[in-house]
């Protein structure tokens, strides 16, 4: 054996070196290579099971399966059981299992650290949390503030909210106050028919609607009825195919899949209403069977169109060719049955309420009210009734009406003196948000019931988060909906991961532990002791569930088996119902207008009209700006993918959020070709939106569906808060842009009455 | 250090090819120090692509192809002159090819393995690279051209190998005053070569073999590289015309490289004498032929789309025409033959600066022409879908992965030179030349 | 031997894209991230296209035709596979083999119909996401590809079930039987046995309405279209 030189150490030495080096290499890269790692996760060991719930990603509650296992949601299905959307769900709903497993979601009660919006917080428990809150209210009670309490929320659909309005009233406050918007179409229908509701629909029947606004397939609520109705519209019946008509200020997938587009700027759809009605009257076209038994103020409100809205006259107001006018007018009446549906989602103007008003005369005229195929009035399941609240002398007005955020600028009728945040937004989804940015700083305590902590949130003094709807019980009345009374219901699917609390369950302990005065009206240890007491209502009635042992027990289990009840038929024909006013007839004179404000205790500003009109004429709608300096309309919009507050921060909406215009994670503006080109703009350019409240900067995208002096934008983008995945989120919130404004007999915000100008970055 | 003066005589020749083989200048070094560095920025880049994914380059949908395979589809071509020069002309027995031979030859064997090299850094797998041995599919395209590039690699190397045996000899036995590492070297790969008129008449005809076998492996290979566009359906590549306008573009832009390397050689290791300009004349009027031939496929495939104005292939034409490779497609019509081509009819008659000038702007142009070739395709599918933005950008990853092929190639080339001959010594020699005669003769 | 296709009615479609999201969550779709989206590396194995809009203002229409994987009866795909990594199983389901897969991407640019997606990063469900992922269906690595299967995990359990039972499987467990039929609202979407001419796929696909798409490249999808009014 030869010695080792000093050469052969350093060759054997280097030799090793590399080696290692080469090892450690192929380990740092290579480790994810080697065979079976990472191991792909194969197929199932634990059961299957199928929970039955309610959806609460968007306000519409549809039956929905929960599919758990070993513990985990890994999919959500429809449940066939619910009647409303029959097994489907829409593709919001798929993010529920990103809601419930969302890793920034608040995890235990907060309490704020530092001056508001810093983001600093300190964990504490449930008991200071609510005792906190108790003594706040305790004071504001003693104080004979009560009526200052604030509570927002986004419409959720059952018992939350009534749980939620009956929390306030109980309390003293008469602003338990959705910001879904809706309440135009509702005092619609308390003025000409009587009751504060949403329309319900019956679409199986329908042969001809035309849809005045909104985006049907995209934009309405419950969304997936429609679009199962769209379906059996369209097909489901061999011989009699509907004819669908949208008009809208863009052209939207609805618009695209309808028979008819009829481009119309917003706010001018009760001009055409009324120039249609013309053509229906002057040529005797409406249903004078209906008429006559049914209505009341039919010779005022003929006068008035034959006067005054010719379809010369309806051609100007609107923009639309006449033939248009009278060819829409003559369809509209020569099918049978032919509805007028006004939409449900963020186009709504300065005249909203009279707009509304004239559309749904075209359905009085034609006699679709209460007919198969008709506009319906929604049946409420028979719950248990409970002790009614007690009725608050003098009744204390509303802070809402002419702008909810404006009111409290400005400083009236009074301030809120705390605020608390249900599913709701405000700082970013509120109409100019820098409106409720003033507000929030003028409101001493806050307090937010989210999941998640978006801007609203970050911005309050104590987070009592809620349980996401897959942890906890769950009821659901789809807004407006089928007529039959339907009410859907969900246990938890899986136990809390963290430490949140059901608001129910929160705002009942709350309301136990005020004074025993207000206790008393809240006799239920929990929400599901709540829901349990409420149901026994249609265990007597009958309906979809039979059990056959005649124990409330056993319903109540079937019931939550089945995840959802309905009444088997809707009752046609009971006019004291459908038609619920002082004559007991359909009202084409607004005889009760100020009256009815005041009911449901919505107050028109006093300085802002004489005296409120007797008949649904057209007032122009306002557009806010110059039209010199901001030449386009703004007209915003909520895509399909939009779950607004309640899934913020869910990467798969957001990864889904543009595709009609291959747009991911990132808001845009669209303009016609032409437009953007006499403004030197290419397909995605960056510009400056700019209107009189502020500016925004975005993607310009060019879209031929978009008029030719409309800029489209859609709500969602330019989150500042809300999780990871919602801070990623590109573009601008269009909510900024919007001047406030609002409809000044329910004090709707109006969206599209915003004009702006475009400009490259 | 020896600098042989410039003669005729055979055996001074003999001392200016033996020369580089004894010394290394500075010049060198500095050289290897430079394509060294660009190398290890690519295998760095490698590495990185390794431990993250393929989502490091810019490669996206429908973009599912760029940089990696453009490379590939370039370095395989550059190959060919290589064996045209030394396969298909010593059949047809065009004897200038002599001194050139080899330079061209070494072109193919240091660059197919880059070629080959750019299709497994494509491969989201390389891992299961073997795959392709367990479970190859005949059916696939893929298949062929691993087959066919394997061979061609392989068959290349031997013929390379055979070719240079005698000459390793021949600096077995000159070469008395290098390292003994170098000495060794020739000694082993040598063989054992001992320079009998027998074993010279056996090489000849194992080189004539070959040769026919390597004319028909150049065919194969790169008509097989164009059938894994061809054979899919997807506008503009489904096209008969595709398999010979990659043959004649490899050899087109193969012999701009050669010319190159000549005109660098004959500098370098002053070779004014045995790299005439003969020789640069006959390359001038191939790469003419060439490129008279490859503007001929270029005006039928694009005179055939237009005329025909189907949509899903008038997308893609518009694309390279006017749309987002405008620029890069004009650009390459402009290196591979509107300039050069007047160059090589005119002041290239005279002057081998303006040869290479044209040769560089015919491979930067052939380079530019496998990319628009794969590109505007990917980015103009047949169905546009929802998220396909149908754009792409090369990142640095790819862009420093080409550049360090190209500097691996010719650095591989340079030490190639410094070690070994880089012109035939044997064949050039007039002992041999009668030894297979002599046969002939008789 | 059954031989699965798919029967889509591009009338109730209505572009809700129920389909497309119901797609990814049955399957453990990884999301992409908004750089990884603006490159165009979203993976969806169900897309719905929007085809150009067209006819005059102000009467524009447009189409909306959701899009998977067409099961071609003669795959491009399929063919060029160096290593048979996709390949066509005896019932028609074209599939990837996910552990075989070298990425080559030659299936992907050979595929005219743009189904097939290629995971260029190692694909992450981050943090408590990863709760969420379908214990029924593989996640995937990084470097191959993946595509739509016909929810063959649930046909694998239904033809289980029925052989269980001993009968054979019923036309009404096939029609919803994928994800993304199952989450229509239209209920515009049907799957079944194409072999069984009395099956709803069958009967739908042999109807004056029906079409495939890109049908002169003949590749014999099994994916038919009805065709809207």
């Amino acid at each position: 054996m030869t010695e080792m030189s000093r050469r052969d150490f350093i060759k054997l030495a280097g030799a090793g070196a590399a080696a290692a080096g080469a090892a450690g290499g192929l380990s740092y890269l290579g480790w994810q290579y080697l065979p079976g790692h990472p191991r792909p996760r194969m197929a199932t060991l634990g059961e299957s099971l199928w929970v039955p719930t309610v959806c609460r990603v968007c306000p519409a509650g549809c039956g929905v399966l929960a599919r758990v296992v070993d513990g985990q949601v890994v999919k959500i299905e429809g449940n066939r059981a619910h009647p409303m959307n029959e097994g489907k769900p829409c593709p919001r709903a798929q993010a529920a299992t990103q809601v419930l497993y969302d890793p920034d979601r608040i995890q235990g009660p907060l309490r704020r650290a530092g001056a508001r919006g810093a983001g600093l917080w300190e964990p504490i428990t449930w008991e200071e949390a609510v005792g906190e809150v108790v003594d706040r209210l305790r004071e504001l009670r003693e104080q004979g503030q009560a009526h200052t309490l604030l509570f927002l929320h986004d419409a959720p659909p059952g018992h939350m909210r009534k749980l939620i309005d009956r929390f306030c009233r109980a309390y003293g406050s008469p602003n338990a106050i959705s910001t879904d918007g809706w309440d135009a179409e509702r005092m619609t229908h308390l003025l000409t028919q009587g009751w504060f509701d949403m329309a319900a629909h019956n679409w199986d029947d329908s042969i001809y609607v035309l849809f005045f606004g909104g985006a049907f397939l995209e934009n309405w609520q419950p969304q997936t009825q429609m679009l199962a109705a769209y379906s059996f519209m369209r097909r489901g019946r061999p011989t009699r195919r509907a004819r669908l008509i949208q008009i809208s200020p863009r052209l939207s997938v609805s618009a695209a899949k309808a028979d008819e587009w009829v481009p119309l700027l917003p706010g001018r759809e009760g001009a055409l209403a009324l120039g249609m009605a013309h053509v229906i009257v002057r040529e005797k076209l409406y249903d004078e069977s209906f008429v006559e038994e049914h209505t009341e103020g039919f010779d005022e409100f003929s006068q008035l169109v034959v006067e005054e809205y010719t379809p010369a006259a309806t051609s100007g107001m609107t923009g639309l060719p006449a033939r248009t006018i009278e060819r829409l007018a003559r369809e509209f009446a020569g099918f049978d049955p032919a509805i007028a549906v006004p939409g449900r989602e963020l186009s709504t103007s300065t005249n909203a309420l009279l707009n509304r008003l004239a559309i749904h005369s075209l359905n009085a005229l034609v006699g679709s009210i209460d007919v198969p195929g008709g506009v319906l009035r929604p049946r409420e399941a028979p719950f248990t009734p409970w002790e009614p609240e007690p009725v608050l002398e003098p009744a204390p007005p509303r802070l809402d009406g002419t702008g909810l955020s404006q009111r409290i600028v400005n400083d009236g009728p009074y301030l809120p003196q705390a605020l608390f945040l249900h599913e709701t937004n405000p700082l970013y989804q509120g109409v100019g948000s820098g409106l409720w940015r003033g507000a929030f700083q003028m409101i001493p305590f806050i307090v937010s019931f989210s999941s998640f902590m978006d801007e609203s949130t970050l911005h309050s003094d104590l987070v009592l988060p809620n349980h996401t709807f897959l942890e906890r019980w769950v009821d659901g009345i789809p807004p407006g909906g089928l007529g039959r009374p339907v009410i859907g219901i969900g246990r938890p699917a899986v136990s809390p991961l963290y430490n949140t609390r059901h608001t129910g369950d929160v705002l009942l302990e709350l309301a136990r532990d005020v004074d025993g005065e207000m206790a008393d009206y809240f006799p239920w240890a929990d929400f599901e002791s709540l829901l349990r007491f409420r149901m026994r209502g249609l265990f007597e009635a009958g309906g979809s569930i039979r059990p056959e042992s005649d124990s409330y027990d056993a319903f109540w289990r079937e019931l939550v088996d089945e995840g959802a009840w309905f009444g088997t038929r809707y009752p046609f024909g009971q006019w004291q119902e459908v038609l619920a006013t002082a004559s007991g007839r359909f009202q084409f004179r607004l005889d009760q207008l100020g009256d009815a404000l005041d009911r449901v205790g919505l107050r028109a500003e006093a300085d802002s009209q004489e005296k409120p009109p007797l008949l649904p004429r057209y007032e122009p709608p306002n557009y806010a700006g110059d039209p010199e300096e901001y030449p386009l309309h703004l007209v915003p919009y909520r895509v399909i993918m939009d779950a607004g507050a309640r899934a913020p921060n869910a990467p798969l909406l957001w990864e889904m959020y543009g595709l009609h215009i291959k747009e991911t994670w990132e808001s845009w503006v669209e303009l016609h070709p032409e437009t953007a080109h006499s403004l030197d703009i290419e397909d995605g350019d960056y510009v400056w939106v700019e209107s009189p409240q502020g500016r925004i900067r975005l993607k310009a995208r060019l879209y031929e569906g978009a008029l030719l002096d409309v800029v489209n934008i859609p709500m969602g983008g330019g989150h500042t808060a809300g999780g990871r995945w919602a801070s990623q989120v590109g573009g601008g919130n269009v909510t900024e842009l919007i001047v406030p404004q609002t409809d000044p007999f329910v004090g709707s915000p109006a969206w599209a009455g915003t004009r702006v100008k475009v400009y490259k970055e | 250090m020896l600098r042989p003066e410039i003669t005729q005589t055979q055996s001074e020749d003999e001392a200016l090819l033996l020369a580089p083989l004894t010394r290394t200048s500075r010049g060198f070094m500095l050289l290897v120090g430079l394509l060294a560095t660009v190398a290890l920025v690519g295998i760095f880049a490698y590495i990185r692509q390794l431990s993250r994914g393929l989502g490091v380059s810019g490669m996206n949908r429908p973009v599912y192809w760029g940089v990696y395979i453009v490379n590939f589809v370039f370095f395989i071509g550059l190959a060919h002159s290589g064996t045209f020069i030394s396969a298909i002309l010593r059949l047809v027995g065009a004897g200038w090819r002599t001194p050139l031979a080899r330079a061209a030859e070494a072109i193919t064997v240091f660059s197919v393995p880059f070629g080959a090299g750019s299709i497994l850094i494509d491969l989201g797998r390389i891992d299961r690279m073997f795959n392709v041995f367990f479970y190859g599919r005949y059916a696939s395209a893929l298949l062929w051209d691993v087959t066919s590039v394997s061979l061609y690699l392989l068959s290349s190397i031997v013929f390379f190998y055979f070719a240079l045996l005698p000459d390793l000899a021949h600096a077995r036995d000159q070469l008395t005053e290098v390292p003994q590492w170098q000495h060794e070297m020739y000694r082993i790969l040598a063989l054992g070569w001992r320079d009998h008129p027998e074993q010279y008449r056996r090489l000849e005809k194992v080189l004539d073999g070959m040769a026919v076998f390597m004319t028909l492996l150049v065919v194969t290979v790169h008509t097989v590289v164009a059938f894994v566009f061809s054979m899919t359906l997807q506008p503009v590549w489904h096209t008969a015309v595709l398999g010979p306008f990659f043959l004649v573009g490899a050899v087109f832009s193969g012999s701009g490289a050669v010319v190159i390397a000549m005109a660098i050689l004959r500098r370098v290791f002053r070779l004014e004498n045995i790299l005439t300009w003969k020789h640069f004349d006959y390359m001038r009027q191939l790469l003419i032929a060439l490129s008279l031939t490859w503007m001929y496929f270029m005006i039928t495939e694009h005179l055939t789309i237009f005329y025909g104005r189907e949509i899903p292939e008038m997308q893609v034409f518009f694309q390279r025409f006017t749309g987002a490779y405008a620029p890069l497609f004009w650009a390459m019509l402009a290196l591979c033959f509107l300039v050069p081509f007047p160059i090589l009819l005119t002041v290239g008659k005279r002057s081998i600066g303006w040869m290479v000038v044209a040769g560089l702007m015919i491979n930067v142009g052939m380079w530019l022409e496998r990319y628009i070739v794969v590109l505007p395709t990917l980015t103009r599918p047949h169905l546009l879908n929802e998220l396909a933005i149908g754009t792409y950008t090369p990142t640095w990853t790819e862009l420093s992965i080409t550049a360090a092929s190209f500097a691996g190639l010719i650095l591989l080339y340079a030490l190639f030179t410094r070690f070994f001959p880089i012109v035939p010594i044997w064949e050039r020699s007039e002992e041999v030349e009668a030894y297979l005669h002599e046969e002939e003769g008789e | 031997m059954a031989r699965w296709g798919m029967v889509i009615d591009l009338d109730e479609c209505t572009g809700c894209r129920s389909c497309t999201a119901a797609c990814r969550a049955e399957n453990s779709v990884p999301f992409a991230g908004p750089d990884q989206a603006e490159l165009g590396r979203a993976i969806f194995w169900q897309e719905v296209l929007e085809r150009e809009i067209h006819g005059s203002y102000p009467f524009l229409e447009r189409q909306y035709v959701p899009r998977l994987c067409m099961h071609c009866d003669d795959p491009p795909c399929v063919k060029v596979c160096p290593v048979e990594a996709t390949y066509k199983n005896d019932e028609g389901v074209v599939l990837v083999d996910y552990g075989r897969c070298i990425g080559c991407r030659l299936c992907a640019t050979a595929c005219p119909y743009g189904v097939r997606y290629f995971n260029w990063y190692p694909p992450e469900f981050p943090d408590t996401l990863e709760r969420a992922v379908n214990p029924d269906v593989p996640t995937r690595p990084v470097g191959v590809i993946e595509k739509c299967t016909f929810c063959i995990h649930r046909l694998e359990e239904v033809k289980a079930r029925a052989e269980e039972e001993g009968r054979e499987v019923t036309d009404a467990e096939l029609v919803l039987l994928t994800a993304c039929n199952q989450a229509c609202p239209a209920s515009a979407r049907y799957f079944g046995d194409l072999e069984d001419p009395q099956s709803t796929v069958a009967r739908l696909s042999r109807s004056p309405r029906a079409f495939v798409l890109l049908e002169d490249l003949g590749t014999e999808p099994r994916v038919f279209y009805l065709k809207g009014e």
